[in-house]
């Protein structure tokens, strides 16, 4: 495959498809439509707006920040993944618990879409469009790889959302918590394989495996939900 | 009141961990001096200077053309050195390259701030420039 033909298909994935599985989800149902933008919204200030202008800030003003980064190959990826889990699950919890009013497991998929989609688009989807643009010379297996990697992390993201969401409506803080550590460790192993100079294709295939994980307490939560209503139908 | 203590316990960890004494004693002043050189000739655009000063195993993998390739850009668009305005220093071991000084320098010109890591042996010969 060419790498213009893979430009293409990986824009089409990560741009078009969150907006289409967003539309799927919500179909005429305006409140999900809505809860996919406040996911979107949610990523963009947290990270756009708060987290990464204060990543730069640090590494173009605080020497002691720079030093860190170069002489701390664990400490610096952990510190980058604490951060990370601190903004977008401190985000998710804020945006659930005070703007969302109807706490549906489908609002809780449908809010993860729009965070998970949001960064897709940001991250992948817009360089691309860039590089269609200026028809700039790129290796067609790097560019699918990427676009795969923002699928598998846009399932984390539901499975993140869902379980914020289920910890906010049943006052469950462990699952507030749990959601942060995983995600720390999610982010952590993943940066620490690049770190380390593995293939790419094994962070890609830990971020796989991890998916699966999630999608396991996705299907898990769902059918769980099913089985209550199931019984409350049959009392 | 477990829960607070873990917390405390892992960030106590954390900062133990990123205080670390240094990987080997050095002269803070004169590492910053000897960078201070390094970043001085980079400005003079004296590339096959800053090739000399390179240690001699890093030497071979660079060149003055490719470093004035990459370096002048950035500075025919910083303008005209004003000053430094901080450095800092510490000691690692590094896998690759043994053990080394990395010195952070910022340096105030005219249009812009530009950061220097300059990485230097235990004898300040250079092993690696970077500039952002």
């Amino acid at each position: 495959m060419s790498g213009q033909t893979a430009v293409i298909l990986a824009a089409l994935i990560t741009v078009a498809l969150p907006i289409l599985a967003a539309a799927i989800l919500a179909g005429g149902d305006k409140t999900r439509l809505l809860y996919a933008l406040l996911g979107a919204a949610t990523f963009l200030v947290f990270e756009y707006l708060l987290r990464f202008p204060l990543l730069s800030l640090l590494s173009n003003e605080s020497l002691s920040f720079i030093l860190f980064s170069q002489t701390q190959p664990v400490l610096y990826p952990l510190a980058l993944s604490l951060s990370a889990a601190l903004f977008e699950e401190g985000g998710r919890y804020l945006a659930l618990r005070f703007l969302v009013r109807r706490r549906a497991f489908e609002d809780g998929v449908a809010f993860g879409i729009g965070f998970g989609g949001v960064e897709s688009i940001a991250l992948v989807g817009l360089p691309l469009l860039s590089v269609l643009i200026t028809k700039e010379d790129v290796s067609g297996a790097m560019v699918l790889i990427s676009a795969a990697e923002r699928v598998f992390t846009m399932v984390v993201h539901i499975a993140f959302s869902v379980m914020v969401l289920r910890g906010v409506e049943k006052k469950r803080v462990w699952e507030i918590l749990a959601a942060f550590t995983l995600h720390t460790v999610f982010n952590f192993i993943a940066l620490a394989l690049q770190v380390a100079g593995y293939p790419v294709y094994v962070s890609e295939l830990f971020i796989l495996g991890f998916m699966f994980f999630m999608l396991g307490y996705i299907l898990y939560v769902r059918i769980n939900i099913l089985g209550h209503a199931e019984k409350g139908d049959a009392a | 009141m477990k829960k607070s203590a873990a917390a405390l316990l892992c960030a106590a960890v954390l900062l133990t961990a990123a205080c670390s004494p240094q990987a080997f004693e050095f002269d803070e002043d004169a590492a910053v001096a000897a960078a201070k050189d390094v970043i001085d000739l980079v400005y003079m655009l004296d590339f096959d200077a800053v090739c000399a000063l390179f240690r001699e195993d890093v030497r071979e993998m660079v060149s003055a053309e490719a470093l004035g390739a990459a370096v002048a850009p950035i500075l025919d668009g910083a303008g005209r050195f004003v000053e430094y305005t901080k450095a800092k220093a510490v000691a690692y071991n590094d896998k690759q390259y043994g053990e080394i000084i990395i010195v952070a320098v910022q340096a105030k010109y005219e249009n812009e701030k530009l950061t220097y890591t300059v990485s230097l042996g235990r004898d300040f010969s250079l092993v690696g420039l970077y500039i952002k």
